[in-house]
């Protein structure tokens, strides 16, 4: 029996050694990464694809508008690693993709043409969102550092610091005045970009989240923490920068989310848990929806600039992958495309 | 690992040989409830893992998976296919899961803090409170009541500046007995790993440090009964282990508690009576410097219960009892100082039976204004003929719920949002035969168990923070078999031990059309885990072999994305001396022995090949 035993044992150890693996063998693997993915990107849109805090895996998709091809998980297929997470936002300057990831406190640089890396901005704490000024300035809003940090888009160097009280989010460049969105004091910080000062304040009801501006330059905001919370709309005059208009949501509109100009800037789209639209003269909210979410999670949406369509974010349960939905400027739906979990931000690309 | 080291207090140690021993399935009578399935973790192997924390332990020994964020980050338990937060566990019959959350940090109690361990599985957990979908954890302590002293020290030293130092002092006479305990642990836990960016670093900001005291006092008398006052006092500092999508983390978070409590218990031979009472308070300070954030918690419990049972004659028995709680809480998150109240009123009747015994209970709670409602339990077992004693089919259905936790309570009401609590039916069958044959010791249990939970409740994230949810209803089924195979020869000894556990956790409907989450297995939940564990001894001399898989588990809900499957291998071995009435041990481990490269959570690295070295002292005197 003892020796019946010991054959045991050494098989067991026998199978044992097979278990030696690779490093990379540990990680998260995903369906896509089975596609092959090339070419070059042409008439279409990314999708950032925040991925859940701490164990997600935030991911960015493609979505060809022409051939209406989906590739999910492109930055970890063509530069085999992986992003991180949250996948906060994009920003496109020149050939360059600034792709801003929250939770692992940096900005990966890619090049727009095949997605390959170009370098990364660390030393960040939690960037939201990336902004440039000119060729050797641009500036990142941060939810922790309590500051705006200002970095070289060519070195990938950070060359200073506006100080601030709290969380800072959005940011809209006026040509004379760079307004950041500051949940953390109720306010809109009006920005001088040679000095980098903030030279003067929108003091608001509520914490501003999305800021984008209309064909007459008017500001608009949206502001609110979510469901249960007071939620408004401001819209902001481009001249002394004083609240022109205000409106406050109803207790049925649940939470505020995205906010979008339509291409010719007249006319408006946001979330409040389905999609709203409104002319930019109208002196009162909406009182139904555009666009019904109908059990979805509408968590963004963003409109094409040449193309006028109108893109809304599905994050669903946030923990499978979310699903973009296409829609005309009229609310019809005209497509849908599966991405990556928690689709969060929509980036265009019309050469 | 599931071997032992067979620790015999009252050997004289001489060239005894060393004999290698399992887990214990049958508990006392007082706390297993006919037809439900309880396992008792073997003291012996406790011994063995007493320099690691409870989940350490439970994950080497038992069917639970455990959730573990790293080497000393969270660590916390599934059991039979439910989350974190349907596990209860109770020190010394009252319920220690944050009232605030909802759920143990097994990794911060250490083995050393325990001496029984039970696992309650599915409507089994209801005889100590509610709450328990998947089932319960129980630790408490007993004295002897003997006149003899004995304790031990030991210290153990391994990879990653892992340094315990622990130690245990008990004794008394036949009236008074007094048991001590303390402990510290600490690790750097700075294991290298290969970071997302493909670069080896080590784990930065992982280091753990705990120090505890545990005091006990007993007085017994034949007139009033036998009274107990127990205190446990800890600390603990530890770094949060960052994702290996990180650089750059100094999160900490600072957990501290003291709980006391006092017991009285008189019986005899047809009736027992228990009253005890409980004090709490529990605080964690979590702190982000980078980001300035800060979070001071608080949280005081006052606890009370009333046991009591009645042997009508040799096969009835009626049981009762009461339980009230009171949680306060201050938490930075909260606008006002939270409170909760529960009640928890139950009776019930057992009937043993020359072949049939059963077990019937009924209990009911009322957490402040909200009534569970009636919440039954029935199990049913019958004695198999012509196989040794201890071998029964078994069946049981039970009726569960839980009540919400402080923060979802209030996150709920920040979002405007109304929340059900969770409710459950579960179901259960079992076989347990133990058999003797070519002089060795086989036991064998399979259940098969289903349970249907409403009102899942899940954390979603939104603006500006997570937000709790009724989602849906999830079905956790599944299967269980476990073996243990003991064989003793003269010098030789032997023991194997196998489990293999099958689950299917799934939420049934979806969220909508285009929501492809229904019907498939729920994130994080294996499908299938097993363990074999191999250990052989000859005289003072021991080695063993333990393997564990985890089958790939799922990380988004449409199964696009998944963890792959992992087995661990850790080698073990032994050697003792005796020393006049005492004994020596010196315990070597090599964990992960294949350096096997796996994630439990997905982007939190989990050490590769490290190694453990004990040396124990352990004193037996008699007057």
């Amino acid at each position: 029996m003892t020796r019946r035993f010991l054959h045991i044992a050494f098989l067991g150890l026998a199978l044992s050694i097979c278990a030696c693996n690779e490093p990379e063998d540990a990680w998260v693997r995903h369906n896509e990464l089975t596609e092959e993915v090339h070419g070059e990107f042409q008439s279409g849109l990314w999708v950032a694809n925040e991925g859940n805090f701490g164990w997600g895996y935030g991911t960015v998709s493609w979505i060809d508008l022409e051939t209406g091809q989906i590739r999910n998980n492109i930055f970890r297929q063509i530069n085999g690693r992986i992003l991180g997470n949250v996948v906060q936002s994009m920003y496109r300057w020149h050939d360059r993709i600034y792709i801003v990831v929250n939770n692992s406190q940096k900005i990966e640089v890619v090049d727009a043409r095949d997605f390959s890396s170009i370098g990364r901005i660390d030393g960040l704490i939690s960037p939201r969102y990336f902004l440039p000024i000119h060729q050797e300035k641009a500036y990142v809003t941060d939810l922790y550092a309590r500051g705006i940090s200002i970095m070289n888009p060519i070195t990938l160097q950070k060359t200073g610091i506006i100080q601030t009280s709290g969380w800072t989010e959005k940011m809209l460049n006026t040509e004379s005045h760079i307004l950041v969105c500051h949940p953390g004091g109720n306010e809109i910080l009006v920005l001088d970009p040679e000095q980098d000062k903030v030279t003067a304040n929108i003091a608001l009801a509520a914490p501003p989240m999305h800021i984008e501006k209309d064909r007459d330059n008017y500001i608009w905001v949206l502001c609110g923490r979510g469901e249960g919370q007071r939620n408004f709309l401001y819209r902001i005059s481009p001249n002394d920068y004083s609240i022109d208009r205000a409106f406050e949501f109803p207790r049925e509109m649940q939470g505020a989310g995205g906010l979008a100009i339509s291409k010719d800037g007249s006319r408006l789209y946001f979330l409040s848990k389905h999609v709203y639209t409104m002319m930019i003269d109208e002196i009162s909210l909406p009182e139904t929806p555009l666009i019904q979410a109908e059990g979805g999670l509408f968590y963004n949406l963003g409109i094409d600039p040449v193309q006028s369509d109108l893109y809304v974010a599905d994050a669903l349960d946030y923990l499978q992958n979310g699903w973009v939905n296409r829609y005309t400027p009229e609310g019809m739906k005209v497509d849908a495309y599966r991405v990556g979990v928690i689709p969060g931000y929509f980036l265009f690309n019309n050469p | 690992m599931l071997c032992a080291l067979q620790i015999n207090a009252q050997d004289t140690f001489d060239e005894e040989p060393i004999v290698l021993q399992g887990i214990e399935v049958q508990a006392s009578r007082w706390t297993r409830q006919s037809g439900f399935r309880q396992v008792k973790v073997d003291s012996l192997r406790r011994s063995q893992h007493v320099h690691e924390n409870l989940a350490q332990l439970l994950e080497n020994n038992t069917s639970l998976f455990i959730k573990s964020y790293g080497l000393g980050g969270l660590a916390t338990p599934s059991f039979r296919g439910t989350g974190a937060s349907h596990t209860q566990v109770y020190w010394e019959g009252f319920n220690i899961n944050s009232p605030m959350l909802g759920q143990v940090d097994l990794s911060l109690i250490p083995v050393a803090a325990t001496e029984h361990i039970y696992l309650d599985y599915g409507g089994a957990s209801l005889q100590h409170g509610t709450g328990g979908l998947g089932g319960s954890i129980l630790l408490d302590s007993r004295p002897e009541f003997t006149k003899r002293w004995k304790g031990y020290a030991g210290i153990t030293s391994g990879s990653f500046g892992m340094r315990n130092v622990l130690g245990q002092v008990t004794g008394g006479d036949e009236k008074w007995q007094i048991n001590s305990r303390f402990y510290h642990r600490a690790a750097s836990n700075d294991f290298p790993f290969m970071n997302s960016d493909k670069e080896w670093v080590r784990t930065q900001n992982a280091a753990f440090r705990q120090l505890g005291l545990m005091q006990d006092i007993y007085f017994k008398s034949h007139l009033l009964g036998t009274f107990s006052l127990k205190s446990w006092i800890q600390e603990t500092d530890r770094n949060i282990q960052p994702p290996i999508t990180v650089r750059i983390n100094n999160e900490q978070i600072e957990d501290n508690f003291f709980r006391i409590t006092g017991a009285w218990e008189k019986s005899n031979h047809h009736s027992m009576l228990k009253l005890s009472t409980a004090w709490f308070r529990e605080s964690l300070i979590y702190e982000n410097p980078a980001a300035s954030v800060r979070s001071d918690n608080e949280v005081q419990s006052f606890r009370t219960k009333a046991r009591g049972s009645h042997r009508i004659n040799d096969a009835w028995m009626l049981t009762g009892g009461s339980d009230f709680f009171s949680d306060r809480a201050d938490a930075s998150v909260y606008n006002n100082i939270m409170h909760q109240q529960r009640l928890s009123l139950f009776s019930g009747t057992e009937y043993d039976g020359t072949r049939i015994n059963f077990s019937f209970l009924i209990r009911t709670e009322w957490v402040d204004s909200l009534f569970s409602g009636p919440l039954p339990s029935l199990g049913i077992q019958y004695k198999l003929t012509g196989l040794p004693e201890g071998s029964w089919l078994r069946t049981n259905v039970s009726r569960n719920f839980r009540a919400l936790t402080l923060n979802e309570n209030f996150w709920a009401a920040e979002a405007g949002r109304s929340l059900l609590p969770e409710s459950s039916w579960s179901a259960e069958m079992g076989l347990e035969v133990r058999q003797k044959m070519y002089g060795m010791e086989l036991h064998h249990d399979v259940s098969l168990f289903s349970n249907w939970v409403d009102n899942w409740i899940l954390w979603r994230p939104g603006v500006p923070s997570w937000r709790p949810e009724n989602i849906q209803q999830v079905w956790a089924r599944g299967f269980e078999y476990a073996i243990t195979l003991n064989h003793q020869a003269g010098a030789w000894g032997f023991i194997v031990q196998g489990s293999y556990t099958f689950t299917r956790s799934t939420s049934r409907y979806p969220v909508h059309g285009l929501d492809n989450s229904a019907n498939r297995q729920l994130i994080f939940i294996p499908e299938h885990e097993a363990r074999i564990d191999g250990g052989i001894s000859f005289r003072k001399y021991s080695i063993g072999l333990s393997q564990a898989y985890v089958s790939t588990r799922y990380v988004s809900s449409d199964h696009n994305a998944w963890l792959p499957a992992y087995l661990l291998t850790d080698l073990w071995t032994g050697r003792s001396f005796a020393i006049r009435k005492s004994l020596v041990e010196l315990r070597g481990t090599i964990k992960n022995l294949w350096d096997f490269n796996y994630q439990v959570i997905p982007n939190y690295a989990m050490p590769g090949r490290y190694a453990e070295v004990s040396l124990f002292y352990h004193f037996n005197k008699k007057p």
